[in-house]
């Protein structure tokens, strides 16, 4: 759906020139939800917006639902934008409009009939009912942003952008934009590629996910796989796992999990003492996330290996000596 | 004091100053309104500023208009007027009275409201532009449906401030025997020695000055739901 290759963009520092993306490879396949996560500064605002060409990369090719944007002509490039939706952290909504005229702009751009009931019903998918004639300025952020994916429904899009959508709403709020695109990737089948420096949004709702630094995507794959590999650091960034003193006997596991762990079963059938001492685990969309355990008096390890193998726990991390 | 004279030369004096501003105000929203809006958009960033795919087109129409609008604002509107004298008798055919004025008036009304016009756009944050330009809107698109409606509120304001600005301007216009209230306070509270006038002169443009800016901060209110 989204293929980027080789993609680069630099701008001119006052140190010299700054490669805000440079050479980046990036597939997102038809119907996934693919989050670019990475530091203030690392490049993703430029990547997105490389995306549908509001900045025009200096090499490399983008191509969204099978066309090349980059050579595209002035005015195909604007039609082509129709089929590209994108919501924004600061909303971007006209306060010179109602709802129903923030809404029906996308509709007015692309040419199509901005029809009533087709206003209501895209405010009705996005739980806004009751707002079409507020004006911007008396809704809160949460709204806001309801509105300006409203918009970007309007026109039938196959892709959304979303460029920091949640960072300017509380967490409570954030949840519910999150669970509203995941509800419209369900039922529409819409791609959605997002960026974010918030783990937390990647861990809510990404299928797949690429870590981006200093304009490089330094890691990138799918979530539920990238748990149960050792050295990813993307994972480590999205489940960390935290203990501040490190216990001086026992066996500590470092688990990658995509099922709860039965930890109370395991210490019966093994006769020991099982410890949770750190975790970071994702429930929404199916159970994955990584959790560190400390063992202690566990007389057969191999058994107990197995037995966490059988309950899909993955071993990423082995330490500790013997204890009785 | 003879109260029917002073009576009759300030309404005359009033109406001689509303039809010069009024008509300077025709000319100085339909030209200063687009230019305003064209120091924005061509200038780097702005929605036009590739004019024909290359910067030279939009940087060179810029700066011209940006000189004119500089030169137009820094002249005194005294010199301008005098200055302006031969292109007045072009334009209406005599540099004498109150349409003549129009002439000098729109000179100095244009640039006045054009810099109002551009301040009122530049403060349209960016976001709004690049959210139209994401759903396939081009340069006129994001002019109509972004640029102008978010800023009018602003332009309104600006518009006031310039109405106030003409009406200040105007009284130098009798100096090319235009009328209008300033030439009245001159001619017979300077020239003839009769205070009275100035003191009603003053009085009556306090008052009109007082209710431009009212209505305009009024509009201003109305339009602006943020």
């Amino acid at each position: 759906m989204i293929e980027l290759s080789g993609v680069s963009k630099t701008f001119p520092g006052r140190r010299g020139p700054v490669h805000a993306v440079d050479s980046v490879d990036l597939s997102v396949p038809k119907g996934t939800i693919h989050g670019v996560v990475g530091q203030s500064g690392a490049g993703k605002s430029t990547l997105i917006r490389c995306v549908n060409m509001l900045e025009r990369p200096d090499a490399g090719s983008v191509q969204v639902s099978g066309q090349e944007l980059t050579t595209l002509s002035p005015a195909a490039l604007r039609t082509a934008r129709r089929h590209i939706g994108m919501i924004f952290q600061h909303f971007n909504l006209l306060s010179s409009r109602t709802v129903a005229g923030n809404i029906a702009l996308s509709m007015e751009l692309a040419g199509i009939p901005a029809r009533p009931d087709r206003i209501e019903e895209l405010a009705e998918i996005v739980g806004l009912h009751g707002r079409l004639h507020e004006h911007p300025s008396r809704l809160s952020g949460g709204q806001k942003q309801r509105v300006g994916i409203a918009r970007a429904l309007a026109t039938n899009p196959a892709v959304l952008l979303a460029d920091e959508a949640t960072s300017a709403l509380d967490p409570a709020t954030t949840d519910q934009v999150l669970a509203l695109l995941r509800r419209l990737n369900a039922q529409l089948g819409l791609t959605i590629l997002l960026i974010t420096h918030e783990m937390g949004v990647v861990r809510n709702i990404c299928q797949s996910a690429s870590l981006m630094e200093n304009g490089r995507l330094v890691e990138s794959g799918v979530v539920a796989d990238l748990v149960g590999h050792p050295g990813s650091v993307l994972a480590e960034r999205l489940f960390p796992l935290v203990t501040e003193e490190s216990p001086d006997h026992g066996w500590m596991l470092d688990l990658a999990i995509t099922s709860p762990l039965p930890v109370g079963d395991l210490s019966l059938r093994h006769r020991c003492e099982v410890t949770l001492l750190a975790g970071s685990v994702e429930q929404r969309g199916g159970t994955r996330g990584r959790v560190r355990i400390l063992v202690r008096g566990v007389s057969d390890r191999e058994a107990f290996l197995d037995d966490l193998k059988r309950v899909g726990a993955v071993v990423n991390h082995s330490h500790g000596g013997d204890s009785a | 004091m003879n109260w029917s004279r002073l009576a009759e030369q300030v309404l005359e004096g009033t109406i001689d100053t509303f039809y010069m501003c009024g008509l300077t105000l025709v000319f100085t929203v339909l030209i200063g309104l687009p230019m305003g809006v064209l120091l924005v958009v061509l200038d780097r960033g702005g929605v036009l500023d590739r004019l024909g795919g290359s910067r030279l087109l939009s940087r060179v129409t810029h700066r011209a208009l940006s000189i004119i609008v500089d030169i137009g604002r820094s002249l005194p509107f005294i010199i301008l007027m005098v200055a302006l004298i031969p292109v007045t008798r072009f334009i209406a055919g005599t540099s004498i009275g109150a349409t003549a004025a129009v002439v000098p008036l729109s000179a100095a009304g244009i640039p006045f409201f054009a810099r109002l016009v551009e301040i009122a756009i530049r403060e349209v944050p960016g976001g709004l532009v690049e959210a139209v330009e994401s759903m396939g809107g081009g340069p006129w698109s994001v002019i109509r449906t972004v640029l102008v409606p978010e800023a009018l509120p602003a332009m309104i304001l600006g518009l006031s401030t310039t109405v106030v600005s003409l009406i200040n301007f105007s009284a130098m216009a009798g100096a090319i025997g235009a009328g209008g209230l300033g030439d009245v306070a001159v001619r017979f509270g300077y020239q003839r020695f009769e205070p009275m006038y100035v003191v009603v002169v003053v009085i009556e443009l306090v008052l009109i000055t007082g209710l431009v800016q009212s209505a305009g901060s009024w509009a201003a209110r109305r339009m602006s739901k943020r």
